[in-house]
């Protein structure tokens, strides 16, 4: 009887933690860090480029940090195409080494075409998205890192709204991972969108898991 | 050097200043390469050395069998690339440089060459079949790519395309008419090359490099100059002699057109940077390009343009290259200096920390009094206008109580030459917070108290104005454009080449009344000055003044 009582205990657990987590991914769409404006405003009159071999070999990483553990689900840049081809960019989230970024820990995928520059609008706000456990990222503090491999495509990641500043990074090597010049700058345009676990709903998720893994043990010890 | 133990410090203040730099326009100052190397950008061969005791900047090292090319920008290298690169030069408008250059350590041969060159330009592109590489402050000419032949006498500009260069040659290569000459290169927007005579030539893979000298105009180019390189002799080579060079460029006005002078080993008004002779080539130029009229012009970026009156940008800087038989070449020392309002940002400085604002041949100082701290980042913007005196006379000071006074002309601000009349700077001083927004300059109250809890304000130039500690002034106003002076002089120094005059206020546009003019005019009492005092308005204008025969 105690063995079926602790056997549903640990069912219900799992329902509740599975429904605990499926509603908190439809809860997609958190800001987690932003430095655009209302309606994703930025400044689209400069910024800095983003392009291949044949241009600077520019790779640009701004930074920003997590005051809680969350999921990123997406991040959005205010990009334009300023010369050449209009190859997509390559964004990865990175860890922070001492203040400049460090290794990968996250890839993501640009999700349609970046827009041209001109005409004043900067181009326009690009989706790159991020799927996996690579997304689940603790607090703390991590650099968004930006690189165009294709040598014919300049792209210029805008600045941020009304010119905030920021850390930025950047090297003229193409290398996404460094060695990195750093200052303390205009920010770059961009938003990192994801799930914070809300404190209630850790509060159920917490021991639920503990559970779980109680019941797990004493199963196997059975 | 012999500017030495002047600037010593000016260095020390330059460094601390360009730590902070937040806008570059304007504020080109070497008198070595010991410090500011992070806002040039070199490509190819160029590097930092020490020779003789000097911090140079090395454009080619002079090895025996290593073809080289160098470029250097004037370029801020600590920040990304954006669009707008607040290092580029307001060209259009008019400017002034000076270098000093030396080819020393020839290859014990034939002809060690090639030469350098100094090039404005604002380039999208190169050429790739010359053996040029890179892009915009990247971008190298041919001259050191292995990978391609014919690379000699490529100077190191050929094949990057929308510049001007005046080029110090000392090879006579094929399309050389002389061993030794100064000449202007420009194709406008397109591919420049190093070609002063009729004909093809070839240039690495590329065998149909035309001339482009400016204008294909002989008096473009001038062989009668003195010797640039070393001279060899049997089993041995001397050094060549240290050159200085002044550059000057004055766009069109009204009727008159553009100019572009160049001197070459001048005799300089005494301690200054500015030529007294007639200059080696003197040739009508306009810079900016027009596909009908001005086809010899350039592209210009006009990001930062607007109003009135010539505008564009680009970076300015050298080039070098030396083929198998090399030779060093070094800078030793660079002023560029813009005939037209400059601006410059500097993050005020703790107390006791002068904050500088350098505009190549002149320059403004503010210090805070120790104790003072910028904790919210307080942003000051110095906005240097140059004036024609008799302009600034009849506008600013007659009918003030300074009407016996005239500003100070500051020499090399304009193509070489201050004008008949000369040329002073009028400095507008504003601050801003963080985000950019105009604030009020930090006040000192204290200072009407105590003098040493003064900001002290000082502005440093060439001249030959017969300025003395006796007759020099500095005045300050309430407001930019305002004519209500008062005198914040305290003292001036001459030693042991330039004036620099300074004063005392306790903040900008609102105090600072330390010869009690303030009172004296308004008969004011002094609780109402207090009260003016405090009441600061966001920004005043500062001007160097002295009293002819005083």
């Amino acid at each position: 009887m105690n063995c079926v009582l602790r056997k549903s205990g640990v069912f219900i657990m799992a329902v509740l933690m599975g429904a605990m987590i499926c509603s908190v991914g439809a809860a997609a769409g958190d800001i987690l860090y932003t430095t655009l404006g209302p309606s994703g405003a930025y400044d689209g009159t400069n910024g800095s480029f983003v392009d291949g071999s044949n241009y600077y070999s520019s790779v640009v990483a701004d930074s920003f940090t997590l005051g809680a553990g969350a999921t990123v689900t997406d991040a959005m840049l205010a990009l334009g195409n300023y010369l050449g081809s209009n190859n997509p960019v390559s964004l990865y989230i990175e860890s922070n080494n001492g203040g400049v970024p460090g290794s990968v820990i996250a890839t993501l995928s640009q999700a349609g075409t970046i827009l041209p520059w001109g005409n004043g609008s900067g181009g326009g706000l690009v989706t790159f998205n991020c799927s996996g456990a690579q997304c689940a990222l603790a607090a703390g503090t991590y650099w968004l890192v930006a690189w165009e491999q294709d040598p014919n495509t300049q792209q210029l990641w805008d600045n941020a709204y009304e010119d905030q500043q920021g850390n930025n990074a950047f090297n003229l090597n193409g290398s996404p991972t460094g060695p990195w010049m750093t200052g303390f700058y205009t920010a770059n345009a961009f938003q990192i969108d994801g799930i914070v676990p809300e404190p209630g709903t850790l509060l159920v998720l917490i021991p639920g898991l503990f559970g779980v893994g109680y019941g797990l043990r004493r199963k196997l010890l059975a | 050097m012999r500017y030495e133990i002047r600037y010593s410090s000016l260095l020390l203040l330059l460094a601390l200043c360009l730590c902070f730099g937040a806008s570059l326009s304007g504020q080109i100052r070497y008198e070595d390469f010991s410090t500011g190397k992070q806002f040039l950008q070199l490509n190819g061969s160029a590097s930092f050395q020490t020779y003789q005791g000097n911090a140079v900047l090395r454009l080619t090292d002079g090895g025996a069998g290593n073809a080289e090319a160098a470029t250097v920008y004037f370029h801020n290298t600590t920040r990304p690339p954006g669009l707008i690169d607040p290092a580029k030069q307001q060209v259009a408008g008019g400017f002034t440089t000076w270098f000093e250059f030396q080819m020393h350590n020839p290859t014990v041969c034939c002809n060690p060459g090639d030469g350098i060159a100094f090039i404005i330009q604002n380039s999208t592109a190169v050429d790739p079949s010359y053996g040029a590489s890179g892009y915009g402050f990247k971008a190298l000419g041919a001259g050191g790519n292995h990978n391609y032949p014919n690379q000699a006498g490529a100077m190191g500009y050929a094949g990057i395309n929308n510049n001007l260069v005046v080029e110090f040659d000392m090879v006579q290569d094929p399309w050389d008419p002389t061993s030794n000459h100064i000449a202007i290169q420009t194709c406008g927007p397109a591919t420049n090359t190093p070609v002063h005579l009729p004909g093809k030539y070839t240039i690495g893979n590329n065998s149909n490099v035309q001339s482009c000298l400016l204008r294909l105009d002989m008096h473009s180019i001038d062989s009668n100059i003195p010797m640039l390189g070393g001279t060899c002799n049997g089993s041995s080579c001397a050094d060549g002699a240290v050159h200085q060079a002044v550059i000057g460029y004055t766009p069109p006005s009204g009727n008159q057109p553009g100019s572009l002078q160049i001197w070459l080993d001048p005799t300089f008004l005494p301690g200054t940077h500015t030529p007294s002779g007639v200059p080696n080539v003197n040739v009508p130029y306009n810079i900016v390009y027009n596909a009908q009229s001005n086809p010899s012009g350039l592209n210009l970026d006009a990001q930062r343009c607007s109003g009135s009156g010539p505008c564009g940008y680009a970076w300015v800087g050298f080039t070098a290259s030396q083929p198998a038989e090399g030779t060093a070449q070094d800078i030793f020392g660079w002023e560029f200096t813009l005939s037209t309002p400059a601006q410059i940002q500097q993050v005020i400085q703790p107390g006791g920390m002068p904050t500088v604002f350098p505009f190549g041949a002149h320059e403004a100082t503010v210090t805070y009094p120790t104790g003072f701290q910028n904790p919210n980042g307080i942003v000051m913007t110095v906005t240097a206008t140059p004036v024609a005196r008799y302009v600034f006379y009849h506008l600013r000071l007659l009918g003030t109580q300074f009407a016996n006074e005239q500003c100070i002309a500051y020499l090399s601000t304009g193509a070489g030459q201050s004008g008949p009349n000369g040329t002073c700077i009028v400095y507008s001083y504003t601050c801003q917070d963080q985000h950019g927004n105009p604030v009020v300059c930090p006040s000192e109250p204290q200072c009407a108290q105590d003098p040493t809890q003064c900001i002290v304000d000082t502005t440093t130039f060439y001249t030959t104005d017969p300025v003395t500690a006796a007759n020099a002034d500095y005045l300050e106003n309430h407001s930019i454009g305002a004519n209500d002076w008062f005198s914040i002089y305290t003292s001036y120094m001459n030693q042991p080449i330039d004036g620099t005059t300074s004063g005392k206020g306790s903040g900008f546009g609102g105090g600072g009344d330390l010869m009690g003019f303030f009172n004296n005019d308004r008969g004011l009492p002094t609780s109402q000055t207090i009260r003016k005092l405090a009441g600061q308005v966001p920004g005043a204008d500062l001007v160097a003044t002295f009293t002819p025969g005083g």
